[in-house]
């Protein structure tokens, strides 16, 4: 009974980890460019076969095989930024029409790498090829706690980046004040691009670290990021840290409901948390309101 | 009225033609399928029309109340054995109760963060129609949908339903075209342009919001249920996510505030697949690039552009110009018109009012007193708080302490919508004009607090709508006349600043308030304008209108003004008269600064 | 130093600069003044190019920068401190201070260094010196604001209403700031309400009213002007 929880446990997080690192990749590009980017789940895809490239054709190790894969996500989410939102940054009420052009661009993406990749989904060997591994003396599988491992490795990172370096600060400046961070010199048209590349990437490494867990297909972002989306707004839209509580608390409920009461309702309970909070608490757990100024 | 109505009639006896145009044979029908299809579509995306292009509310959750109603519909008719028309009936009524939901929950939400809940919307109906077996079927879906029997003649083909779909398509935007040229629709607009703005002349966001989303979710589900009778099958794959984006596209291929735009969308959305069918397997991902394209570079739709082409056209052909600046403001100077003399009634009495945003103190202990005929003024340096005590009169921003008394009623925080119904209406330092509404529609957005119209009684009660609609224009074009401006049919976002200004007084004045509240009326004029302004407050005045006004301008101030008042850091430094306060040392101080040496 | 030739600025259809033209030398401080939506930080904001000229130029040292982006204006050397002082709410008046030197590659050691010289300038912001922006007072932030903008080490420094709501007191430390970096050799274009502080710690000054200048002169003859005087306070009156 115990040993169970601790499974489920681990594999709530495990999951919920996933969540987390594309309701962060949701969150930093509203924060931004407030924006939503609903081809936000088709980088965790891109990633993904990225990483089948690099290590079933390409032979690469993993460690080698993950950065490359990552890197190269954040790069097609820069140049998506350049082609998506860079053209009416300066228009008002842009909002809707990019949101809008990208789930247009979505479907595009889906669509270009069913086409590269053909419709057989593809399989990746786990990091470790362990069936399990003891933790607390309970038997896990080892890809779940490569996952949680590397995600908080990358949320530190992430914080360290933000917190601790000029470049993050100037992007934190450029999301609150854009004008006044031009005028301080900051380039506001590269901290865009950084924030979608970072965003991305982040989404890219979810992807490739979840796909040992399922198979590779072009559509395997879309399910995922829906979760991560009720996860950002769970959280409160906007901030970094109700995206990572909000993803593992999802992750959680999702994992620990599908056992203890109903399987088939299993992608059910993280929109049921959402339709709740959405009734009592709309603005989330972090979230703040913002009245509009006179 | 019956002119715009005649607009449409091409149109009606297009979609009329149309199944008599088709190729015969199994493509024929084929393409008549889709049609109806599109109908459908159409209905629906008619409900985005008011939600996103007259209200201008974000939803990604159109295709959820089609759902809604196609399965209702479907659920009671085919499970249930309900007769057509009464499952109809209660679908739309099932759907639009959803669609109150959704919009009562929007009023707490800034419009970014109610897109990503209509979201979550989409997401759960989807979710419940996939697993609620027992009363959806789940991923089965229902069949055997009935089609609807008319005068005792059965409907059964599908030539029979395209007509069907036309009149319930033409009956929609009749609804949808009435609502816009009503009251309400006057109010939606102001929504859409300026919530502040609009709620600050009378109109109820909480309850302009919710009936917008009740309308597009009716909307939605009469479409729902075209659907479920054309295609005599649903199951809830149709109602996903990437449903409510088309239904967006449509609405925005379209142009978003055109009905005929939006029917056109719908068509050109369900039939671009068969278009790019030579594209064999690259035609989604082409699809997807070609909603990217229109979306982002075609801000005013396909059917935007179209209309904008044929006007050029047209100025060609004719080589007409179009109206130019012409004849502007024209008030007979002269005479200046007999004033009241204030009264030592109060109207208005402020006590110890105090205003903190955080830890700063924009205002901190004021109290004044208006009385009936005044025009006092407040004056102080920028930044004193005097904007904010503006603010917080007109109900935009709640008081942290104090009080404020009109006509022996406590008004303390009672919200824009109360305090305007009250007979306080204002205009703003930034001049907050509704910019994609003309001159007159902005006016007569004013005297929305003296409608009493609603819903129903704009869409059936026509004489009483029709009366209302026609006192409200020709109040508003007697009070622009009444200030001596002319060009009612341009938007405001065209008209130069002075006379924005000038539109702006007028929407504040035509409802007949008691008391005008005035933000820096003069800003930014010159010495003509403000001459002129001068003019138009002293009429005002003469009709027995108080008012309490903040300016900057001295010898404009010193000209109108009755009384007046001075605040320095969130405080009442001096009171009296202008020549008074203007001589007051403290005055002197507050304005050009300390003559002592600060080094 | 700064030559603003004929300049024509609009917002949308509203044309909030008809023909501005005026100069500031190296080395000195020069007051705009004027009513409320004269146009004087419109005028700032088409110099730094957040607002681009619809007419007229600007050049800078003589090169032309009207068409320029503002961050390429702020690398050439003007700061401007917008008004409402803007201070990053979500950062520290450390690293406020920091993102003032965006406009340039410094290193680590040169940025202490030149950070330890607006503390220098502005003492009480070393007590707040791990404080979030949002939390300092009016006064607090004007100094911050300011002191952010001589973090861009600018050749002129361009201040908008750096007196606006705050105290008296405030008020005159911040124009004995802007005296002391000017004697330490900083051109200053300063907009401002208060006249008489104005007056005082600039060289010469334009009036500016309805989007044009109806005024250029030193600020002695000003001073000595008493019909200024009354016209400032009854603004408007000619």
């Amino acid at each position: 009974m115990f040993s169970e929880f601790i499974q489920l446990t681990i594999a709530g997080l495990a999951v919920g980890s996933i969540y987390a690192l594309i309701a962060l990749g949701f969150v930093l590009i509203y924060t931004s460019v407030n924006v939503v980017n609903f081809a936000q789940g088709d980088f965790a895809m891109i990633g993904a076969y990225f990483m089948v490239s690099l290590v079933v054709v390409l032979h690469l190790p993993w460690w080698l095989a993950l950065l490359l894969a990552v890197a190269a996500t954040g790069l097609v989410g820069a140049l998506f930024q350049l082609l998506i939102f860079q053209p009416v940054r300066n228009r008002p009420r842009n909002f809707l029409p990019v949101m809008i052009a990208t789930v247009g661009a979505s479907v595009f993406l889906e669509q270009a790498f069913l086409l590269i990749y053909g419709p057989i989904p593809y399989q990746l060997p786990p990091i470790f090829k362990a069936e399990s591994v003891a933790v607390l003396g309970v038997h896990v599988y080892p890809q779940y706690i490569v996952i949680i491992v590397v995600t908080a490795a990358m949320v530190a990172l992430l914080n360290w980046f933000l917190e601790r370096t000029k470049l993050g600060k100037q992007l934190q400046a450029t999301a609150q004040d854009p004008d006044t961070a031009r005028l301080m010199g900051i380039r506001v048209a590269w901290m865009a691009a950084l924030t979608f590349a970072i965003s991305t990437a982040l989404g890219g490494l979810a992807g490739l670290l979840i796909a040992p867990v399922y198979t590779v297909t072009a559509t395997m972002g879309s399910s995922i990021a829906l979760k991560a989306f009720a996860a950002a707004i769970v959280g409160g839209f906007g901030s970094m840290k109700g995206a990572i509580v909000g993803g593992l608390g999802i992750g959680l409920i999702e994992t620990y409901g599908a056992t203890y009461i109903s399987g088939s309702y299993r992608d059910a309970f993280p929109f049921i948390v959402l339709i709740l909070f959405l009734i009592f608490r709309p603005y989330g757990l972090f979230g703040e309101k913002i009245s509009q100024k006179v | 009225m019956i002119r715009s109505i005649a607009k449409f009639l091409p149109f009606i006896a297009l979609l009329v033609l149309i199944p008599f145009l088709l190729p015969g044979g199994r493509l024929g029908s084929y393409y008549l399928t889709l049609l109806i299809l599109s109908l459908s579509y159409a209905v629906a995306a008619l409900g985005l029309t008011v939600l996103l292009g007259y209200s201008g509310q974000i939803s990604l959750a159109q295709a959820a109340f089609f759902g809604i109603g196609a399965y209702t519909f479907s659920i009671l008719a085919v499970n249930h054995h309900v007769g057509y028309w009464s499952a109809a009936l209660a679908a739309v009524v099932v759907t639009t109760g959803f669609g109150l939901f959704l919009g009562a929950i929007s009023l707490r939400l800034a419009s970014h963060y109610l897109a990503l809940v209509t979201i979550g919307f989409q997401i759960i109906t989807e979710l419940v129609l996939n697993n609620w077996n027992a009363v959806t079927d789940g991923a089965d879906g229902i069949s055997n949908i009935p089609r609807p029997s008319l005068f005792g003649y059965a409907i059964t083909s599908d030539h029979g339903f395209y007509f069907v779909s036309v009149a319930v398509l033409v009956l929609a935007s009749y609804v949808v075209f009435r609502l816009r040229h009503s009251r309400l629709g006057g109010a939606l607009f102001a929504l859409r342009e300026d919530e502040i703005a609009a709620s600050a002349n009378g109109i109820s966001l909480f309850r302009t919001k919710v009936l917008a989303f009740a309308v597009s979710a009716a909307l939605a589900a009469m479409g729902g249920i075209l659907y479920a009778s054309g295609s005599l099958y649903i199951s809830p794959n149709v109602f996903n996510f990437y449903q409510s984006v088309s239904f967006f596209a449509m609405a925005l291929v379209g142009g978003q505030a055109s009905i005929v735009g939006t029917t056109l969308g719908a068509g050109l959305i369900t039939f671009l697949p068969e278009v790019l069918r030579f594209l064999h397997a690259y035609y989604i991902a082409v699809y997807g690039v070609l909603v990217v394209i229109v979306v982002l570079f075609m801000p005013e739709g396909l059917y935007g552009l179209l209309l904008r082409g044929v006007g050029a056209v047209a100025t060609l052909i004719s080589g007409r110009r179009r109206a130019d600046e012409g004849e502007v403001v024209s008030l007979e100077a002269g005479a200046i018109p007999e004033r009241p003399v204030a009264s030592d009634r109060p109207l208005l009495e402020i006590r110890d009012l105090a205003k903190h945003f955080g830890g700063i103190k924009a205002v901190n202990g004021v109290s004044l007193t208006v009385n009936r005929g005044d025009v006092a003024v407040l004056i102080g340096p920028n930044g004193s708080g005097k904007t904010t005590v503006l603010n917080v009169l007109s109900g935009i921003y709640t008081a942290t302490a104090g009080s404020i008394v009109y006509d022996g009623n406590a008004i303390t925080n009672l919200g824009p919508t109360r305090i305007n119904r009250l007979g306080i209406s204002r205009t703003f330092q930034n001049i907050r004009l509704f910019p994609e509404l003309t001159a007159l529609e902005n006016v007569a957005v004013g005297y929305y607090r003296r409608g009493t119209v609603g819903l129903a009684g704009a869409l059936l009660s026509r004489p009483r709508g029709y009366r209302e609609e026609r006192e409200a224009m020709e109040k508003a074009r007697e009070t622009l006349r009444f200030l001596g401006f002319a060009r009612l049919d341009v938007k405001a976002k065209n008209l130069p600043y002075g006379q924005q200004r000038i539109v702006e007084i007028a929407r504040a004045i035509v409802s007949g308030p008691e008391l005008l509240l005035l933000d820096e009326p003069a800003a930014g004029m010159n010495h003509e304008e403000t001459e002129m302004l001068s003019q138009i407050l002293y009429r005002i005045h003469a009709l027995g209108v108080t008012m309490l006004l903040i300016e900057h301008d001295m010898s404009f101030v010193s000209s109108v003004a009755t009384r007046a008042y001075v605040m320095d850091f969130g405080q009442k430094i001096s009171e009296g008269s202008v020549k008074q306060v203007l001589s007051d040392p403290a005055v002197m101080k507050a304005y050009l600064g300390d003559d002592v040496e600060y080094a | 130093m700064l030559e603003v030739s004929n300049i024509q600025s609009r917002y949308g259809q509203v044309t909030a600069l008809h023909d501005i033209s005026l100069e500031v030398r190296a080395g000195e401080v020069v007051a705009l003044l004027g009513v409320n939506g004269a146009g004087k930080s419109t005028t700032l904001k088409t110099i730094s190019g957040l607002l681009h000229p619809t007419r007229g130029e600007i050049r800078f040292e003589g090169e032309r920068i009207d068409r320029m982006a503002p961050e390429a204006i702020v690398r050439r050397g003007i700061a401007h401190v917008p008004e409402g002082r803007h201070v990053f709410p979500g950062l520290t008046v450390r690293e406020n201070l920091i993102m003032g030197t965006s406009n340039r590659k410094v290193s680590r050691a040169e940025t202490e260094r030149d950070i330890e010289g607006i503390l220098e300038i502005f003492p009480d912001l070393k007590r707040l010196y791990t404080q979030m922006g949002w939390s300092l007072s009016g006064g607090q932030q004007q100094m911050l604001a300011i002191g952010r903008g001589l973090m861009a080490k600018p050749r002129l420094l361009m201040l908008d209403e750096p007196s606006l709501g705050l105290a008296p007191v405030i008020v005159k430390q911040v124009f004995a700031t802007i005296e002391r970096i000017n004697a330490q050799g900083m051109t200053v274009l300063l907009v401002e309400q208060n006249v008489n502080l104005s007056l005082k710690v600039a060289h010469r000054a334009y009036l500016l009213e309805t989007g044009r200048i109806v005024r250029a002169d030193t600020t002695e003859a000003l001073r000595a002007d008493e019909g200024f005087r009354a016209a400032m306070l009854g603004a408007g009156a000619h």
